[in-house]
């Protein structure tokens, strides 16, 4: 439904477009262009302007083809010798060293942080070895899997009570 | 820090003393050179934060953001290249002198431990901004679009400032790490409400909020190439980061004063994406989109809770190279047709098949399609809103869905259908267009493979 | 003006302001301030045209009526407390307080009493408008510094404010440069005033760093004498180093932050905040962007954008001789670049 009113309206506007085709592509220049807001220059006022005169910040127009030049053209300089180096060199700094190392680093990262509470520390992983340890130790030696103590309480030792 | 920030500042001398024909590849392996150094950032192994110095710090919120300023200079640059083609090579240096500023200060800004030297470092980055958008852009408008940019966001501001020197007054520190340990709360009083409006509204602005977002379409349109990158992709963050920080400090107020700007955000960004669905401005396009993706992080950070942060931090990285990506996109579409019309540019996908398939691929990242990281962002969100309340999803799933239509009538608009008979003499897509998109494209495609490095703090 | 006699002027002009700083009796003060008002007179004139024998009448009109003023509040305070000595202003005494709010003001071109600033700084040229908008401020401000304690804060404040948004508001709808500094320099005495009677030595870091500031704006205007803003528009054929310096002056004279304009909108909006002045303080912040604008419309036409020029003025920057300038670049990067600096100055507390 959507779809089809959206080609509806891209249908009617290509339309309003190939009607009047040349001016909508010539427009775009005169919008581009000056509009400026400058006062007019002291010598333009007494004097017609000089026809060399002429916006000094618009992008020239005309499309020069740089692959008559250079063939290979890759879109970073106009000197062909350039241009293949710039690539290279943003092939291997950017891919070959960026890109690789950077992915190997952050994929072998240390554990990064801790899934889940929010105020604890990191180290998931470590703990999860070191509870895989132990569940293993326990099985071995055949002792329960889960106590409700943490610590062995025979081995703690609490200060004497003196008062 | 310093191993980033002294490397980022050589490189001032490393144009300036550049061989003119040697600019483009000393800056770009240089910068590339710098993203290395950026990776140990990401070893955040427990929950505390590295502190370098007194003055500089880095957790797993402000990383990402870090990573994302430092790989996207090398972009920018890539991405510039043809557009100053034809500039002297004093010029050229000194836009590329303006992108290095500003990533200086960009790294200093999500590196700042102090609040009032973040302040300064915000707004420090308006300057190489204000340059770049008023100097190189193409348009006379550009300079409304530029003083447009710096008021908007100085009148938000100005107010912070005043609030963050009443804070050190009142607290006795403006210290991330200190604040961390604050845990009194607002009183609950007209003046505090105040504080908190004077507190948000700065970031409000840079994000920006529907209402106080008419600067960026401005800008994002009249912005050249690299100024559009940096702004979408790092400069909107700034406010999501800030907001992220300050709200430690605003607590039990936050949740009062919040509701009309959720309210706010959840409308604008259907409204902004329904904008997206009539322009004829590519560029705007984006920038509306831009929007509407913000106000989804806005909403995330205004809730407060633990999934919507992650879902922010996500969200705002997704979309710091997505929208990149789109613009370059439009960029490579202007330099061939000289226009940001959408009518003018159609059918594109014949001439140009593998420039179409990364329109494909960033439209389909822009609308989230499932493996992406900029899914993941939006679930987190319109889960963490779904639940803060039920009738959220009618607004966060509308736009949604508004946000594919756009999507796909920006791709069909330019690449599918009949092309205009003065494409006829196309350049075909250099291999630096490609390279460029492609090295937006992979980090999210890798990203979505490990997403956990930008899940933010409190993941 | 032949050099034995701008040496005898220009020294006089020193020694008058000298005279003032120094002396700690009323009279003598005054003397001062009259020696340096009627020395500058020639230096205002030094250009003889009718704009700049008008300026100088203005400047005369209004600064003998401050020093009248003065000599009024001077003699009625000490009719009253039998002292000449400075200290001893009685802030309780309404007349005097008042009147020597206005006199002083009025010499430093504070709003009510500011419509003379702009006119005198575009009669003369763009050096000696630099001598009236730096040094000439010298004299009443280290009065005022004086005698902070016993000033009606709550007018003193008032006017401040005032100067502040009619500094920016003035400039709005100026195309000429001199005008513009006026106007920047009577918002920039409104930031001054404002903290005087909390923390005088942040008067004395925002008076340096306006002098910085205004004496290399002038400095770079006077080195292609460039007067409007449609000359300025010409400037990147003729020396387009000095153009980006424009740029980052007029920001840091606006006060936009990494630069050092910054620094003392920063201590002040700090200290009234700590006194509890916060509202005055945002204000003041959102006002001083009025300023911004109008530096950003002097930044556009400058830098920003490359006017359409006829080719002859490109060719111009041969035929003119350059000016040279001493201090210029130790002084510009003194005054964008110091901001890092600030926690030195915070000893001054």
């Amino acid at each position: 439904m959507a779809g089809g009113l959206l080609g509806l309206c891209a249908r009617r506007l290509l339309v309003a477009v190939a009607t009047r085709g040349l001016p909508a592509a010539r427009i775009r220049w005169e919008s581009g262009s000056s509009r400026a807001v400058v006062a007019p220059s002291p010598v333009a006022g007494k004097r017609p302007p000089e026809p060399t005169m002429r916006w000094q910040e618009d992008p020239d127009t005309e499309d020069e083809n740089p692959y008559e030049k250079n063939p290979d053209f890759h879109g970073y300089d106009k000197d062909p010798v350039l241009d293949v180096w710039n690539m290279r060199v943003v092939f291997f700094f950017g891919f070959s060293i960026v890109m690789v190392l950077g992915s190997t680093f952050v994929a072998y990262l240390p554990d990064y942080k801790f899934v889940g509470c929010p105020r604890e520390d990191g180290m998931q992983e470590w703990s999860r070895r070191e509870a895989e340890r132990l569940v293993k130790y326990r099985e071995a030696n055949g002792l329960p899997i889960m106590e409700s103590n943490c610590f062995d309480p025979s081995k703690i030792q609490l200060p004497e009570d003196e008062d | 820090m310093l191993k980033i920030i002294i490397p980022t500042i050589m490189l001032f001398p490393v144009i300036w003393y550049s061989n003119s024909t040697m600019i483009w590849i000393n800056m770009t392996s240089c910068s590339l050179m710098i993203n290395l150094m950026t990776l140990p950032l990401l070893n955040q192994a427990g929950n505390n934060s590295n502190n370098f110095s007194l003055t500089f710090f880095s957790d797993s919120l402000s990383s990402p953001l870090l990573m994302l300023t430092v790989w996207l200079l090398p972009l920018m640059i890539m991405a510039s290249q043809h557009h100053l083609m034809k500039e002297s090579p004093t010029r050229k240096k000194l836009y590329l002198s303006m992108l290095i500023s500003l990533q200086m200060f960009l790294i200093m800004t999500f590196s700042a431990t102090e609040l009032i030297l973040f302040y300064i470092l915000f707004e420090a980055t308006l300057i190489p901004t204000l340059i770049i958008i008023t100097r190189w852009g193409n348009q006379t408008e550009r300079l409304n679009a530029g003083l447009y940019f710096l008021f908007y966001t100085l009148i938000g501001s100005l107010p912070l400032l005043v609030a963050l020197i009443y804070v050190q007054i009142s607290l006795g520190s403006l210290n991330y790490l200190v604040m961390n340990m604050w845990f009194q709360d607002m009183s609950s009083s007209w003046s505090s409400n105040l504080l908190w409006l004077a507190c948000i509204m700065a970031f409000m602005v840079k994000m920006p909020l529907y209402g106080l977002h008419l600067w960026l379409p401005k800008a994002h349109v009249e912005a050249p190439i690299a100024g559009s990158m940096v702004l979408a992709a790092v400069l909107l963050k700034l406010g999501g980061y800030g907001m992220l920080r300050l709200t430690i400090i605003l607590n039990p107020t936050t949740k009062i004063m919040a509701y009309p700007f959720i309210m706010l955000c959840l409308w604008g960004m259907i409204m902004t994406s329904s904008i997206c669905l009539r322009q004829t401005d590519l560029k705007s396009l984006i920038a509306y989109s831009s929007v509407s993706h913000m106000a989804l992080v806005i909403v995330a950070i205004l809730m407060q809770t633990p999934w919507s942060f992650m879902g922010a931090t996500a969200l705002m990285i997704a979309h710091g190279l997505t929208s990149s990506m789109l613009f370059c996109l439009a960029n490579s579409n202007y330099e061939r047709i000289h226009s940001r019309t959408m009518l003018l540019a159609r059918g594109l996908q014949a001439f140009l098949p593998l420039m179409a398939t990364w329109w494909l691929l960033a439209s389909l990242t822009n609308l989230a399609l499932p493996p992406f990281i900029n899914l993941i962002g939006e679930l987190f969100v319109i889960m963490a809103s779904f639940s803060w309340s039920n009738v959220t999803i009618t607004m966060t799933g509308l736009n949604m869905l508004i946000t594919a239509l756009y999507s796909l009538y920006m791709l069909t608009m330019t690449q599918r259908g009949k092309f205009t008979y003065h494409i006829h003499n196309i350049k075909p897509s250099h291999t630096r267009e490609n390279t460029l998109m492609s090295m937006h494209m992979l980090p999210l495609i890798m990203l979505t493979f490990n997403p956990k490095i930008i899940m933010g703090l409190t993941y | 003006m032949k050099l034995p006699i701008l040496t005898i002027v220009m020294t006089t002009i020193f020694t008058g302001t000298m005279l003032t700083m120094i002396s700690s009796h009323w009279l003598l003060i005054w003397i001062g301030l009259e020696i340096n008002m009627l020395s500058i007179i020639p230096i205002l004139t030094k250009n003889q045209k009718p704009r700049s024998t008008e300026a100088a009448t203005k400047y005369f009109l209004t600064q003998a009526t401050a020093s009248m003023l003065l000599m009024f509040t001077i003699v009625f305070n000490a009719m009253h407390s039998g002292q000449w000595t400075t200290t001893n202003i009685d802030p309780n005494n309404m007349i005097v307080s008042l009147t020597m709010i206005i006199a002083l003001t009025m010499k430093l071109g504070m709003t009510p009493f500011h419509f003379w600033v702009p006119e005198v700084t575009q009669g003369v040229s763009l050096m000696t408008g630099m001598l009236l908008l730096t040094w000439q401020k010298l004299a009443p401000i280290s009065i005022m510094m004086q005698m902070f304690t016993s000033i009606n804060s709550i007018i003193l404040l008032l006017i401040a404010l005032m100067s502040v948004l009619v500094g920016g508001w003035g400039g709005l709808n100026q195309t000429q440069l001199r005008k513009i500094l006026a106007y920047s320099s009577i918002a920039h005495m409104g930031w001054m005033m404002a903290i005087l009677t909390f923390c005088p030595s942040l008067t004395m870091l925002n008076l340096l760093i306006y002098l910085m500031l205004t004496i290399i704006m002038f400095t770079m205007l006077n080195m292609n004498t460039n007067t409007t803003t449609l000359t300025l528009s010409n400037l990147w054929n003729k020396s387009p180093t000095i153009t980006m310096m424009i740029l980052i002056s007029l920001l840091s004279l606006g006060g936009l932050p990494p630069l050092t304009g910054f620094l003392p909108k920063w201590v002040i909006i700090q200290e009234l905040t700590k006194n509890n002045n916060i509202a005055m303080a945002t204000v003041m912040a959102i006002m001083a962007l009025l300023n911004l604008y109008f530096y950003m419309r002097l930044i556009y036409s400058t830098s920003l954008t490359l006017f359409p020029t006829p080719n002859n003025i490109k060719m111009k920057w041969q035929f003119q001789p350059k000016k040279r300038s001493l201090f210029l670049s130790p002084l510009i990067i003194l005054s964008t670049l110091t901001l890092p600096l600030s926690p030195v100055f915070s000893t001054l507390n």
